[in-house]
This record gives structure tokens, C-alpha cells and sequence, in this order.
């Protein structure tokens, strides 16, 4: 695989040198595109500057190149452009990480989002969304600033990985009314698990009656957006508005699972029922054809106002979906092919910004803001052993189990600028963030055909508090060659001491083109409150046994890069080192701790068996080193020939300090080599844009690879080599002015994602791991119109 | 509790209310969206895309920068303009100086280019109200007018500059340029968002 992956992108880097010497053999305007090629970037400093110099190494995904490789989301856009990002589909919300550490269910909580420059990761599961839950029309984005390393210098928690500022567009960049519909399609069912070929079987599995292993194809997906772009006068000055609603749903496609044998149910004493309505008795098989729970549904809206010195952003979304199959963090316990088992996000936020020059020294910049996120997560259980806290004896319940997460929070920050000597050479930068938050949570055990519950609500959170960070950046600009940034922030909560976040970084222009930058970075992560507060009959608040409670995350890297710039041809090398301390994970308790815990209240004594109950501690620790690197151009008068190509390869290995000899193992579902390429070519007049992309991971060990004690009675689970392709043509519809249509194709050579699924999700249950599947081909066609005024 | 929040939220907006109503020289400042420095840079290059621009400049070339004093955004531009070009060895490939001068409105404007034998004239931010005497005031005046915000080009300003797309991108006034003796190569417009 991996020479598979690297030759591609080999051929087409020569080919892409071949055609850039001839272009610039005929052309001398190479150091002024080279200008034009520079990204100016915004997030690393919270300042308008190059890439070149900003104190991170960083990507800019620009909407062109969007649209031009037919991407759908930031998750899509970091996968086939961004240098030494990456995410993981586990047929469920997209997980992301960088520079070989991806931490599996972190629910995104290790990459500070930021939509507008305003910070989505919620307080109580850390929650953030990078692909079509993110809920921001693609439409509408104008680039995507990826920073990679720890960023909390200027953003507080959550930046431990890096920074992603999603910037919509402008009225000017989007001017008149635009309206898209598109479609995937391609095979709808899916036989990922060869139950075709096993017809012993397939009597005790959930599949339909007649059912056939064969392929149809299908619509499997389908979006529309409207959206528009004007400025209109108001009190005599331009309000420019830039709106766009979009509805996005997906059903499918079906997959097969299994089969998997549960064995007996000790509570019910019969075969483990694993869906409603199964004959009597149940066979105690987990699989079948899952054609009901893969979909997503999301209605969202994203709109900007900008009317002199203020600039307004609202967001609204809802996410509802379902992953079609059972796991052990996230859905341990649901029915097998049951769609009402499924979790829908809301998420509404406004913020407010306000920017005064108030002299030639100094600019304010006030920021309000106020969001509202809640989630409801819905499992129907009829695994009878699982409706834990079900009466005795019911043979064959059927539970729901509903957890409820909300919060809210408002927040001010103000922002002041001291350009000393006002030549933009020595500039402070100071500010302060202030937040009130109010988060809750509840978790229920219902009859599922009653909808009653059958005790009372664990989990419950209703609490408030505030958070403070007030931070301090110096830039330096002593020559036109020669750049400094340093600065700190300090934050600090009702959940954990103050914890300062540090950066020092300098740029130095080595020769025309040619820059060396040197990064000393730290980042926290403050602990979710789920992770520090939550109880119920299985889990009890984080911390320790002792009184302890969780610190937060730290990660501290730094890192060394050269970039060199030759007309419109850029290389970057990256290498870079991290150590990641205090890391939260799941602790079971041991026989003595949980006497321990009963002995003090903390666990229900009928639920004290040992290893039933678990407590999210400061546990594990990561040190990782890598390399990245990136080579992208372009040719041609006006950039027809575009290219580009990354590469990382990183090692990450994890420890647990609290247990002396443990070995370090790689992290699961991480890839340690990974990259992309792309190339496009725009033939001229009205004819189409071509565009071929890829994106290529190495083997990543499955998230249960060393919890699940596979060895030796199986082999320890692991992802193949992955390669994905996508070809793009887009262009106008001849004839009808406004009217484009892009069209794709998109291929996954390898058939399974690094996620053990079903209820074997460790050796006990006799069964060898499955890993969850790929979806293989799709095939997307789209219009759209814009209207210009 | 729900008091105490109720506080800390009113006083967190109140204090909002005071920041933004805090008086400033102009509650609609224009802001330069491409940083002086690159601009400096990109407009250091694409003089000597410029034909006439030798010609023009002869053996220095003179850069007259105009900013508004009553205007802190549009001074603070100016000066980062100045010493961003200050820092640069050529313009166009030319030695240079620049100078910020205050405006001295449109009647003026064309006395004042020729008076400093300015070979380029950079508006700083602040005069979204005064293009139309600007046009006017510079057509047939042998000048590269430049502009910090992209929305002068259009209305009649040469040269400007935009960041679309996390990019810096050119623009020109095809019909200013003309009127202006400005005649930059075809390999300038081709990278460029050209208004006619």
C-alpha cells in the first residue's frame, strides 16, 4: 500500500515539475505569484498575516479548491487537502486528529473549532463537529485556516492538536442568490460481511425475508442550499448580509454485520435477543442487513451580518443520526438495525464582534457571544442482561436507555492592540475571555413500550460556573527577515487550578523564498463534565478514590519547519515532537477500589460487581515525533495546472505512568504514515474543470486493539492500508447562464475503518473482531444556480 | 443562584454596551483586509509590470501616501504602509522614498502628484466618499493610484488590493489605468480581477 500510495503522487510530482519548467520558461512573473500564492492567515496570532511568518505551521483550504476536488465538509477538505490533519469515519460523526495522535471517541475535543473565530467545542462532552454536522453550508465557506500544534496560547482549552477557523464568505464573495441540489448514489446495500456466501447462518440473523446478497444501486444521499449575499443601506451605510440554509440527509447505505455469537443471556437464560420482535426463542446471533440505522439528517442555517465596525454571525443546526452498529464507548448495548436508536445534536449560537481604532496605537476588539448545544443520545436495548435495572424476572425487555446532555453558556472577551511604534514592528496584544456556563445531564432507563422509567435519572449535572482566561502576545518584528512572537494565557475554572499555556516562535528569511520558523507550543484540554462529574450505576466522577479530582490535558511540542517558495511552487518540511501528560481515560476499578467505592457511597452495592464500574482518571500519557512535509504549485497563464501533495509519518506510542511497565503502544486508529495529492486541470472557455484527488492512510490498529485482549486467542484487530479516490468535472451548463453542475465519483480501495463493532468487542465472547465497513463507491451529480443581480 | 447569574449576565452586556459605545474616530473605519507589508511587496513587484512606469519615475520613484489625520485607522495604514516600503530595497526596480501627506482634497490631488513627481499615490483607508473627486481629479494625470481597500478599485482607483479565499488578489480599473497612462503587461491581468 504504501508504495502503491507513494507512486501516484511520485508521477504526479513530476510530471507537475515538467509543467511547471515549461511555464516558466515562457513566463518571469514567478516572484510576484509567488506573493499571490501565500495564504494570509488570521488564527495563529488573531492577526492579519502571511503563513510564511504566522507562528504556526498551517494550511489554507480555499473554497476554490472545495468545490474544484468535490468536497462536501471540513472533514472532506482536511482529508484530501490539509498538510498533517486527518479524521476517521466511523460511519457516525467524523473523529480528528494530526500528526499521528487521533484519540478515538474524543468527540472531537482535541481540536479547537472555530466558526468565524468563534469557539464551538461545548463544556460538556467537548463536542465538536467536522463534517456535515458541523452545519455550515459549503457554499458558504470562504477558507479553512488548519493550525496545527498546541494553540491555547490566544483560545484556552481544547487546542491541543491545533486550531480550525472555518471563515464564511463575504457579501462581496458571494454576491446574488445561489440555490444547489445534489445527489450521491451508487450501490445501497452493501454485503460488508459475506453473509451472502455463508447460507447456514443467515436463518438466525436479521435479514429480510428473500433477501439477496447482490448489489443495487440506489440514491443514498441528497442536499439542497439556498443561500444569498447582499449589501443593502442601512442608516446610510452598507449592512452586508450573507445567509445560506441547507437541509442534508443520508440513508444508507445498508451494510450486513456478523454473524456473531452473544451465547446466553444470564439474566434471561435464553439466547441473547439482540433485535424487537425476534422469533422465540432468540438465536442468539448479532448481524444481518443493517438497511434502517446508517443515516443523518441535518436542517442547518449559517448567516453573517457586517455593518461598520460590527460583524454578526448566527449559526442554527440539527443533527440527528444513527451508526449501524453496536460499540463499545458509544452505543454498547442497542438493537441490532434499529433506527429509533439514534442521537440528535442541536446547536444555536450568535456572537458579536466590535473593533475600534482608538488611536493610531491602539485597537479594541470586543467580542459577545452566546450559544446553546444540548444532545440526546437514544439506545433500545433487548439484550435482557443490559436493562440493568429492569425487575426481575422480565424474560424479554426491551429498555431505552436516554442520556441527555445540554449547555449553555455567555460570553465576553475583550481584545486590546498596542502597535508601540506604530510600524507594525512591535505590537502587544492583550485580552481577556470571560464566560458564565450552566451545563446539565440526565441519564434514564425506560420501558421501551411504556416509555416509563424503570428508576430514577442517573447522571444528573445541573450545574454553573465560570470560566476566565486573559492571555498576552508580543510580536517583534526587529527586520524584514527576522520575526518573534511570544506570549501566555492564563485560564481558569470552578473545576481545576489556573493552568498556563505558552508559545514562543520565530521566523527567519533565510534567502528569497526560503523561511525557518522554530515553534515552542503548550495546550491544555480542561476535563468534560461528563468526565468530571458524571455518576450512575456504572461510572462514578472522575478523579481518584482519594478526593483527587481530574486535572486538565496537557500537551507541550515544538517543532522546526522550512519553507521555500519559488514562483508559484511551495515546499514545506515539518518536524515536530509532542508529550502529552495527564491524558483522560477510562479506569476500571479494581476489587479493592470497588469495596472502596461502596464502602463510601459511591457505587449502589447492587451494581458492585468487579469491573462494572469505571471512573475517568488522569491516566495516560502520549509522546509522538513525526515529519510532514508538502510540495503544491501551479502553471499556466492563469493557474489552469494545479497541484499538490503532503505527506506525514509520525510515531505515537501511549503510556500509562500509573502502572510501571506497562509497555507503550502505538495509538488505535491512528494512521502513522498518511498524506493526499491532487491535480487539476482547467480546459479553457466553458469546457470543465478535470480534477483527480486522493487521500491515502497507512494501517491503523482498531480502537479496541489492545483493550480487547485479542492476543493470542486472535490476532490484535487492524485497518488496512487505505486509499481513496475521487475525480471531479465541473463547469458551466452551456446554454444557461449561472447554471454549473459538478460531478464526482469517489473510491475506497480498502473495505474496513479501524472500529471493532458488534457486541464482540473483546475476546470473551469467542468471537474473532470485526471491523467496521467502507463504503466502496459513490457517485455525486449536482447543480448549481447563481442568480447575480 | 439563578440571581447571581442573572447579575454576572446583565453586567457582562453592560460592560459590552460600554466597550463598543466607547467613542472612536469613526464608527464605520474602513480596515485594509491584505497587510501593509505584503501589500508593500505585491505593489513593489507589479511596478515593473507597469510600461510607463520608468518612464514615470525616471530614476527614483516617488511614493506619495495619503491618509486622513482625522482618521486613526486610516493613519495607522499609512505609517505601515511607509515603513513596509521603507524596508524594501526597490520599487518597480527602483530606488525610493515615500512620504504620508495628509489629503488635500480632490482639488489638489492632481497639483500635489505632480508637485512631489510621485510616481505611485496610495490611498489609505477612509475615503469611500471622495472617489468620485479622486477619478476625477487623476484622469489624465500620469499616476499608479493604489488602494488599501478593495472597494476603490471599482469606483475608480487603479490598483488594488483583496484577500479572497485566504489569497491575495489583484485588482485593476482597466479604464482608470488608461486614463492614468498606466499600462501594465497582460501576464498582470491575467493573475488579476480586472473592472472595465
Amino acid at each position: 500500500m504504501r508504495r502503491g500510495a507513494l507512486l501516484p503522487s511520485a508521477a504526479l510530482l513530476l510530471g507537475a515539475s515538467l509543467a511547471t519548467s515549461s511555464a516558466y520558461a515562457q513566463s518571469d512573473t514567478g516572484d510576484l505569484q509567488s506573493l499571490l500564492d501565500q495564504s494570509v492567515v488570521t488564527t495563529a496570532s488573531k492577526s492579519a498575516e502571511t503563513s510564511t511568518t504566522a507562528p504556526a505551521t498551517s494550511s489554507t483550504l480555499t473554497a476554490e479548491d472545495i468545490r474544484r476536488y468535490g468536497l462536501h465538509s471540513v472533514a472532506e477538505a482536511i482529508d484530501f487537502l490539509s498538510l498533517g490533519a486527518v479524521t476517521a469515519n466511523p460511519l457516525g460523526p467524523a473523529e480528528i486528529g494530526a500528526r499521528g495522535v487521533l484519540l478515538s471517541q474524543d468527540q472531537g475535543d482535541h481540536f479547537l473549532l472555530l466558526i468565524d473565530g468563534h469557539a464551538v467545542n461545548e463544556p460538556v462532552k467537548g463536542t465538536a463537529r467536522f463534517d456535515q454536522g458541523m452545519g455550515v453550508p459549503i457554499e458558504m465557506v470562504d477558507h479553512i485556516e488548519v493550525i496545527l500544534g498546541p494553540g491555547s496560547v490566544l483560545y484556552g482549552s481544547n487546542a491541543m492538536l491545533g486550531v480550525i477557523n472555518v471563515i464564511t464568505k463575504r457579501a462581496k464573495d458571494w454576491h446574488g442568490t445561489h440555490v444547489a441540489a445534489e445527489g450521491w448514489g451508487g450501490p445501497s446495500q452493501v454485503d460488508s460481511a459475506n453473509l451472502g456466501s455463508q447460507p447456514a447462518i443467515q436463518p438466525k440473523l436479521d435479514l429480510p425475508s428473500g433477501w439477496s446478497s447482490s448489489s443495487s444501486m440506489g440514491v443514498t444521499a441528497w442536499r439542497v442550499m439556498g443561500g444569498a449575499g447582499y449589501e443593502i443601506p442601512l442608516f446610510g451605510k452598507p449592512l452586508e448580509i450573507t445567509a445560506a440554509v441547507e437541509y442534508f440527509r443520508q440513508d444508507g447505505p445498508a451494510f450486513t454485520f456478523g454473524p456473531q455469537n452473544g451465547g446466553i443471556d444470564i439474566s434471561a437464560g435464553t439466547p441473547v435477543q439482540y433485535w424487537r420482535g425476534e422469533s422465540q426463542p432468540p438465536s442468539g446471533y448479532w448481524g444481518g442487513l443493517a438497511n434502517q440505522d446508517y443515516f443523518v439528517h441535518v436542517p442547518a442555517a449559517q448567516v453573517h451580518l457586517a455593518w461598520g465596525n460590527f460583524d454578526l454571525s448566527v449559526h442554527a443546526s440539527i443533527y440527528e443520526y444513527a451508526t449501524p452498529y453496536r460499540a463499545r464507548y458509544t452505543h454498547p448495548v442497542t438493537d441490532f438495525n434499529d433506527p429509533e436508536s439514534n442521537d440528535t445534536e442541536r446547536s444555536l449560537w450568535a456572537d458579536l464582534k466590535h473593533h475600534a481604532t482608538l488611536s493610531t496605537v491602539v485597537q479594541l476588539t470586543s467580542r459577545l457571544y452566546a450559544d446553546t448545544w444540548d444532545w440526546e443520545d437514544r439506545d433500545n436495548a433487548s439484550e435482557a442482561s443490559s436493562c440493568i435495572q429492569f425487575p426481575l424476572p422480565e424474560q424479554y425487555p426491551t429498555c431505552t436507555y436516554r442520556g441527555r446532555f445540554a449547555s449553555q453558556w455567555v460570553g465576553l472577551e475583550e481584545q486590546l492592540s498596542f502597535d508601540w511604534l506604530k510600524d507594525a514592528s512591535f505590537v502587544t496584544l492583550v485580552g481577556a475571555d470571560g464566560r458564565l456556563r450552566h451545563v446539565g445531564s440526565k441519564l434514564d432507563e425506560l420501558d421501551y413500550y411504556t416509555g416509563k422509567a424503570v428508576a430514577s435519572s442517573q447522571g444528573v449535572i445541573d450545574a454553573s460556573d465560570q470560566a476566565l482566561g486573559v492571555y498576552a502576545q508580543q510580536t517583534w518584528t526587529p527586520a524584514r527577515w527576522l520575526g518573534f512572537n511570544a506570549g501566555a494565557r492564563y485560564d481558569e475554572e470552578t473545576r481545576y487550578s489556573g493552568n498556563v499555556s505558552p508559545r514562543v516562535a520565530a521566523s527567519v528569511g533565510a534567502w528569497p523564498g526560503g523561511t525557518f520558523k522554530a515553534i515552542y507550543a503548550e495546550a491544555f484540554r480542561a476535563p468534560t463534565w461528563t468526565e468530571t462529574n458524571l455518576k450512575s450505576v456504572v461510572q462514578i466522577p472522575g478523579g481518584d478514590l482519594n478526593g483527587g479530582t481530574l486535572s486538565p490535558e496537557h500537551v507541550r511540542s515544538v517543532e522546526g519547519s522550512f519553507e521555500q517558495r519559488v514562483g508559484a511552487q511551495r515546499f514545506l518540511l515539518d518536524v515536530f515532537q509532542s508529550w502529552w501528560t495527564n491524558l483522560v481515560a477510562y479506569h476500571q476499578l479494581t476489587a479493592a477500589e470497588t469495596k472502596q467505592a461502596v464502602q463510601e457511597g459511591l457505587i449502589n452495592g447492587l451494581f458492585s460487581e468487579v469491573g462494572a464500574t469505571e471512573q475517568f482518571r488522569n491516566l495516560a500519557s502520549i509522546e509522538n515525533y513525526g515529519v510532514a512535509a508538502e510540495y503544491a504549485g501551479s502553471a499556466g497563464e492563469r493557474q489552469q495546472l494545479r497541484w499538490g501533495t503532503t505527506a506525514t509519518a509520525a510515531v505515537a506510542r501511549s503510556t500509562d505512568p500509573t502502572l510501571p511497565g506497562s509497555p507503550s503502544l502505538p495509538l488505535t486508529v491512528t494512521p502513522q504514515i498518511y498524506g493526499n495529492a491532487r491535480f487539476s486541470y482547467d480546459l479553457p472557455g466553458d469546457w470543465p474543470v478535470l480534477a483527480v484527488a486522493m487521500h491515502w492512510m497507512g494501517k491503523r490498529y482498531a480502537d479496541r486493539a489492545w483493550d480487547g485482549q485479542w492476543s493470542p486467542t486472535y490476532q490484535v484487530p487492524v485497518a488496512p492500508p487505505q486509499l481513496e479516490l475521487r475525480g471531479t468535472i465541473g463547469g458551466p451548463v452551456p446554454g444557461i447562464t449561472g447554471l454549473t453542475y459538478r460531478i464526482s465519483a469517489n473510491w475506497a480501495l480498502a473495505g474496513t475503518s479501524p472500529y471493532v463493532v458488534g457486541p464482540s468487542q473483546s475476546v470473551v465472547y469467542n468471537n474473532a473482531p470485526q471491523l467496521a465497513p467502507v463504503d466502496p463507491f459513490r457517485v455525486m451529480a449536482g447543480l448549481q444556480y447563481d442568480l447575480l443581480p | 443562584m439563578q440571581r447571581g447569574r442573572s447579575i454576572l449576565t446583565f453586567a457582562v452586556v453592560t460592560a459590552f454596551c460600554v466597550v463598543v459605545l466607547t467613542p472612536s474616530d469613526d464608527a464605520f473605519a474602513e480596515e485594509a483586509p491584505v497587510p501593509e507589508k505584503l501589500q508593500a511587496e505585491l505593489l513593489a513587484k507589479i511596478a515593473a509590470y507597469d510600461r510607463s512606469f520608468t518612464a514615470r519615475a525616471r530614476d527614483r520613484a516617488h511614493v506619495v501616501i495619503i491618509d486622513r489625520p482625522d482618521d486613526a485607522d486610516s493613519v495607522r495604514s499609512a505609517t505601515h504602509l511607509e515603513a513596509a516600503l521603507h524596508e524594501l530595497p526597490d520599487v518597480g526596480g527602483l530606488p525610493h522614498d515615500e512620504a504620508v501627506v495628509p489629503w488635500p482634497g480632490a482639488a489638489g490631488l492632481a497639483d500635489l502628484v505632480r508637485a512631489r513627481h510621485a510616481a505611485i499615490v496610495y490611498f489609505a483607508p477612509g475615503f469611500a466618499a471622495d472617489l468620485g473627486g479622486i477619478r476625477g481629479a487623476l484622469d489624465g494625470v500620469d499616476v499608479l493610484s493604489v488602494a488599501a481597500i478593495p472597494d476603490y478599485v471599482p469606483q475608480g482607483v487603479v490598483l488594488g488590493f483583496d484577500v479572497i479565499s485566504g489569497k491575495p488578489k489583484l485588482l485593476v480599473n482597466l479604464t482608470q489605468a488608461r486614463k492614468q497612462h498606466v499600462a501594465f503587461m497582460a501576464e498582470i491581468l491575467k493573475m488579476a480581477k480586472v473592472y472595465e
